[in-house]
């Protein structure tokens, strides 16, 4: 042999060793098994599920933890109807039904094996609504007075008052945390607290680690008593931004992308290896009006101000041709201040037509008429010109906002377009500083997501809207426990709000997710596409080779 | 140097519109009491000028700070994603200088050749691209297309097989287009001043008189090359802050989790302490580069040796 040849055998044995190692074979039994990659363009910032701000984490925090109960597919809020157990094996309510006692499963326990306890139930409401704990949920767990222990597998949940949605509060908002992991770690530290890079659950999958900037991993909890997850693992991979997540998608280096942009999907349906699936989506996207001039609280908006203006918007623009051109069959025409599937009764809601003859005129009757040669109309001097705000991040806000100012210009109004990256945006909003915002509100199927946003003093009323005949509907709308009176309320709270125009609602969309053919997966749920994750699987038929992985490390 | 720049970043990103809690979607999401708790729990509530004062506290003790973008101390960040970036960088700085020193002498001593003129056009096409495009191109190429590289990550998200071996491959395999982005822009650069540098010693007395005296070409070049090797080295130092502003396209490119990655993400999410930090570490990696090649200057070059 050669010298040359001796210096490189080294180098040659290396590479025939890697490359003659096959992938391990693991043994699956039926739909058992299989590994799916979860490709998302943002990372989560922590784990710790009080602190959770952003749907990124979400799906990892309800795999790993457990609620008390799974409301149902259809979403009822209203009584306990429907529910499916999970922490919980059953509940009883007090006779003043102010209280609800929940039995804990006694054979549920933590992922390091300690049994899960009613204490653990009562630590997770402390936390959840302490103040140096932050959570953004607290603040929808404001009839639950308090969370005692009857015994060590009874929970019992005090309410303030009889609401609907009693049974909902306490169950949908809260993953139940290990008390004997964090109870001994300060409110003020336990946000902090290593738990958060490394969750501790009680649910059909367990953590397995996070690499950071890279993925999470989840693995199926064999030991659950309520039977592992059909999956091996489930691994979330992180990609810098959403053109990244679409190339490792199409590159089969992963098998879900939740967020496929409108652009990619002629793509994904000529791909040999990946569907389409749409979901649902648990929001609506509007034009919020400040109803304020800039930075200011009290005085009026020189054009938005007046309910006329807003109305006369309404009818010049024609919501279903933009809805066609920018989503095609991705989105409907919003009805109202919530998507359809929180509205009880569609068909009773009285959309304001689009009518650019009767739009022309109520401008005129509210005094902005069209003077000079510029043909923009303006009211004692000051032109009728104003500016939308619309983030960079969503494409299809932005072809809103331009087709938006184009329907105006025909009508007089100078529409000015700015698009903002979101830090700039968000300043924007929480000073005030704005005139129009295409906005996207995503709600929670209790629907306190509606006073929040147009309640007077609605955490999240960045429009400045108020009414007091709204006020009053809305607190009539939650406390109604007649089905019929419920439906008559809500009604009226959201024919309130097309009546007064605070924004114009402008489209709900349908998420089109994009994920491998071999994945079995059921319906997937409005308000969370990965309520059922345990239950996915792999097509034994066409399984492929990261299927073959087992539960041994993936790594 | 070190502690004017952290001031300087420090003072421009609190310039940008917003803080860690002012972004679309979380004001979107986050009532404003629980906004205004946090900003108090992160003291984004205090004026600039005391955020400043009470960070610099802060270092003298040793606390770098916690990372608003990734909720954790950022030192853990920094013990992470550093090496990473120094792995990346450090391998495509040693093979731009290897190859760069390489070339550029090997066209110092053709001048004018086919081969010379050949290279010269591509070094001059490589160094006008930026390293971002280059990244893209490669991506698109060797991953997308012909599929020979994985397209992004430092390691496989799944391997199948859990050995050292095979897992030093797979790294091996994902370095490769993030190494050649940077490599390829390092070698064309130190190339085109290797090869003008070797074209000035040729023309040397020294040169002159060495082949005059009939040393064999070969000797010739070697002692030609060591002169013409100085103004290289210390372009080795400088080439250190160059080599980490490509890692961060690059790596954004190639999601590799790295320092540069880290980085960009943290200022877009106003991510104060990171941000800071960060610019300590890449100034007084520059310092250290800096000084690094004046040591080796000194080494290769007498003359230049104090005391």
């Amino acid at each position: 042999m050669t010298r040359a040849a001796l210096r490189f055998a080294p180098l040659v044995l290396i590479c025939a060793v890697a490359c003659t190692e096959k992938p391990a074979v693991a043994p699956t039994a039926g739909d058992i098994g299989g590994s799916m990659i979860i490709v998302q363009p943002i990372e989560p910032a922590t784990l710790f599920p009080p602190r959770m701000n952003g749907t990124e984490g979400l799906p990892i925090i309800d795999a790993v933890f457990d609620h008390l109960a799974e409301i149902g597919p259809d979403l009822a809020v209203d009584s306990d109807n429907g529910y499916a157990k999970k922490l919980a094996t059953g509940w009883t309510w007090s006779g003043d039904s102010l209280s609800i006692a929940f039995a804990l499963d006694p054979k549920a326990h933590w992922h390091d094996g300690v049994p899960v306890r009613a204490k653990d139930v009562r630590y997770t409401f402390a936390a959840y609504t302490d103040d140096s704990v932050a959570s953004e949920t607290k603040s929808l767990l404001g009839n639950i007075d308090s969370v005692t222990v009857r015994d060590s597998l009874t929970a019992v949940f005090w309410f303030k008052r009889r609401l609907p949605h009693q049974f909902f509060d306490a169950t949908y908002h809260m993953y139940i945390l290990p008390s004997h992991l964090l109870d001994t770690i300060s409110m003020a530290r336990v946000s902090d607290a290593p738990f958060g890079r490394a969750p501790i659950g009680s649910g059909r999958f367990r953590f397995r680690q996070w690499e950071r900037g890279a993925r999470v991993e989840i693995i199926a909890d064999t030991s659950n008593s309520r039977g592992r997850a059909k999956l091996d693992r489930v691994i979330w991979s992180f990609t810098p931004d959403f053109g990244s997540a679409t190339v490792k998608l199409f590159n089969g280096e992963a098998d879900f992308y939740e967020a496929i942009r409108p652009d990619n999907l002629a793509e994904v349906e000529r791909s040999p290896t990946l569907r389409l699936m749409t979901a649902p989506a648990m929001g609506y996207t509007l034009l919020m009006y400040n109803l304020h001039a800039r930075k200011s609280n009290t005085v009026p908006h020189p054009l938005f101000g007046d309910v006329r203006v807003r109305r006369a918007i309404a009818m010049a623009l024609d919501r279903t041709k933009m809805a066609r051109n920018v989503l095609d069959t991705l989105g409907y025409v919003a009805l109202s201040a919530a998507p359809r599937v929180l509205i009880p009764d569609t068909a009773a809601i009285k959309q304001i037509a689009f009518d650019t003859v009767a739009a022309r005129a109520l401008f005129d009757s509210a005094g902005w008429r069209i003077t000079g040669a510029d043909k923009i109309r303006t009211r004692n001097g000051q032109p009728f010109s104003f500016e939308i705000l619309a983030a960079q991040s969503s494409v299809s806000r932005q072809r809103y906002a331009v087709l938006i100012q184009e329907q105006l210009r025909a009508l007089g109004i100078a529409v000015r377009v700015r698009i903002a990256d979101p830090k700039t945006t968000g300043t924007a909003i929480e000073g005030h500083n704005y005139d129009a915002w295409v906005s996207s509100v995503g709600m929670t199927p209790g629907r306190l997501g509606v006073s929040q946003t147009w309640g007077t003093g609605g955490e999240m009323n960045y429009g400045g809207y108020t009414s007091p005949a709204l006020d009053a509907s809305i607190d009539s709308a939650i406390t109604a426990f007649d089905s019929t009176r419920s439906r008559i309320t809500w009604t009226r709270v959201f024919q309130t709000l097309i009546d007064d125009q605070p924004g114009l609602f402008l489209y709900e969309p349908r998420t089109p997710v994009a994920i491998h053919k071999r994945l079995r997966v059921g319906t997937l749920r409005a308000d969370a596409w990965y309520a059922n994750l345990a239950d996915w699987s792999v097509d034994p038929a066409q399984r492929i080779d990261r299927d073959r992985v087992g539960l041994g490390s993936a790594r | 140097m070190v502690f004017v720049a952290a001031t300087a970043a420090s003072v421009l990103i609190r310039t940008a519109p917003g803080d860690a809690l002012t972004d679309e979607g979380t004001i979107g999401r986050m009532p404003a009491a629980v906004r205004a708790t946090r900003r108090v729990q992160l003291g984004l509530d205090l004026p600039p000028a005391q955020q400043y004062v009470r960070r610099l506290r802060a270092y003298s003790r040793g606390d770098l700070g916690w990372s608003t973008s990734e909720e954790r101390p950022v030192n853990e960040v920094l013990r992470e994603r550093i090496p990473r970036t120094l792995w990346l960088m450090s391998l495509a700085l040693a093979a731009s200088l290897l190859m760069g020193i390489a070339l550029g002498a090997w066209q110092g001593a053709h001048v004018g050749s086919r081969g010379d003129r050949a290279w010269s056009f591509v070094s001059l096409v490589l160094f006008s691209f930026p390293e971002f495009w280059i990244a893209i191109v490669l991506m698109l190429l060797f991953a997308s297309w012909l599929g020979w590289f994985p397209t992004m990550g430092m390691t496989s998200d799944i391997a199948f097989e859990s050995s050292s071996m095979r897992a030093l491959l797979d790294r091996a395999h994902h370095l490769v287009l993030p190494w050649l982005s940077l490599t390829l822009i390092g070698t064309a650069y130190v190339a085109r001043f290797q090869r003008a540098a070797m074209r000035d010693v040729f023309g040397a007395p020294f040169v002159q008189t060495a082949r005059g005296k009939g040393l064999a070409e070969a000797a010739v070049r070697r002692h030609a090359l060591r002169a013409a090797l100085l103004p290289v080295i210390a372009l080795g130092g400088m080439l250190v802050p160059s080599l980490f502003a490509g890692a961060v396209f690059v790596e954004s490119i190639f999601a590799w989790p790295g320092m540069g990655l880290a980085l960009l993400n943290a200022t877009q999410g106003r991510d104060y302490d990171l941000v800071g930090a960060g610019i300590i570490v890449v100034s007084a990696m520059t310092v250290a580069g800096s000084f690094a090649a004046e040591l080796l200057r000194e080494v290769a070059d007498p003359r230049t040796r104090r005391g």
